[in-house]
């Protein structure tokens, strides 16, 4: 669980610095229930006939649930204090399948000032057993000072 | 034979930098609300306390709770079915898949059709989003825009078919601009070769 009581400050990153990583086990009931809650209803996504009919190997996350587990690596990076100005490009390279193991990860790539902004440019990435699923794409942040 | 089968890719191609919207603003089917945030972070196991906690998303200078950035295009959805319109679910055919209508299919719609050939499947691919402002609860979302963008012919090992970027905004209730999308996509003919 992230600790949300600690806040990251841009006087403390430093270009290189590991954005921590954070695990998801995609599972069809997970995917079911993602289904849900971001009304992404394509079958692709929880039935493995229609998937496997399209090329899939079975079904797989959709992107919202690929963006959410960018949003949730990145959210517990930069803490309460930090906004999110620009996500992508990324692409989407290979299906995230039920029983993956998908980790989402990054590293700091710049940062720099800009019109009184504190900014940070983040490279994230998704990865499975298969390899680099989704990305490496950018996440560009505003962080406090102190 | 329906309206795509009469067109080609190069007609696709020959349409990149034009606006498929219509000029509509598509409304999502439901303002934002605290159930519709929670069953999104659900999944996700996001835990981050400005999804939930008042006041702690007031401490940190918004002015309430605020909708993930990554659950913006789902609070732009319309609604799959709505009151008084026939069923979504003709058949016992139990891969029967209901879809939300694109615009240029509603009767009331001056949205264009996509001049393509017909598809069988398609996925999302790429996407680029520059988040303007903070979406609140009580906040409706709409789309605006549809811009074809870019087009790539290719062969790929699900079948045959074409890579398209679209750009547009998404807006909310007072037509305020809380992001601007690009959002590539592939739309394929399943298991299909490139043209020799």
């Amino acid at each position: 669980m992230a600790d949300w009581s600690k806040q990251i400050y841009w006087d403390d990153v430093k270009e290189g610095d590991e954005v921590a990583p954070v695990e998801f086990n995609v599972t069809l009931q997970r995917l079911i229930i993602t289904a849900g809650g971001n009304r992404d209803f394509n079958q692709v996504h929880h039935n493995d006939r229609i998937a496997l009919a399209q090329g899939a190997p079975e079904a797989y996350a959709n992107n919202g649930f690929v963006q959410g587990m960018w949003e949730r690596t990145v959210r517990e990076y930069m803490g309460l204090g930090g906004r999110v100005k620009r996500v992508g490009p990324f692409r989407m390279r290979i299906f995230n399948t039920i029983g993956s193991h998908v980790v989402t990860k990054g590293t700091v790539k710049r940062k720099w000032q800009e019109d009184g902004e504190n900014l940070v440019e983040l490279e994230i990435w998704s990865e499975h057993e298969g390899g680099t699923s989704v990305g490496p794409g950018s996440v560009l942040i505003t962080l406090p000072s102190k | 034979m329906s309206q795509q089968e009469h067109h080609t890719w190069n007609d696709l191609i020959a349409a990149i930098g034009r606006d498929f919207s219509g000029g509509e603003v598509r409304q999502g089917a439901d303002s934002v609300d605290q159930s519709s945030i929670r069953r999104y972070c659900e999944p996700l196991e996001m835990d981050c306390p400005l999804f939930y906690d008042e006041n702690e998303a007031r401490n940190q200078g918004y002015e309430g709770i605020i909708l993930p950035w990554s659950a913006y295009g789902t609070m732009t959805s319309p609604a799959i079915w709505n009151p008084g319109e026939n069923t979504k679910w003709p058949t016992q055919d139990k891969d029967y898949t209901a879809t939300i209508r694109p615009p240029s299919e509603r009767s009331e719609s001056k949205a264009p059709p996509v001049p393509m050939p017909e598809t069988n499947a398609g996925f999302a691919t790429d996407i680029e989003i520059e988040y303007v402002a903070p979406v609140y609860v009580g906040d409706r979302l709409s789309s605006r825009g549809h811009k074809l963008l870019a087009v790539t012919l290719r062969e790929t090992r699900v079948g045959y078919g074409a890579f398209q970027v679209y750009e547009g905004e998404i807006v909310n209730q007072r037509g305020e601009v809380v992001a601007k999308t690009r959002n590539g996509s592939y739309s394929y003919i399943s298991g299909a070769k490139a043209p020799a």
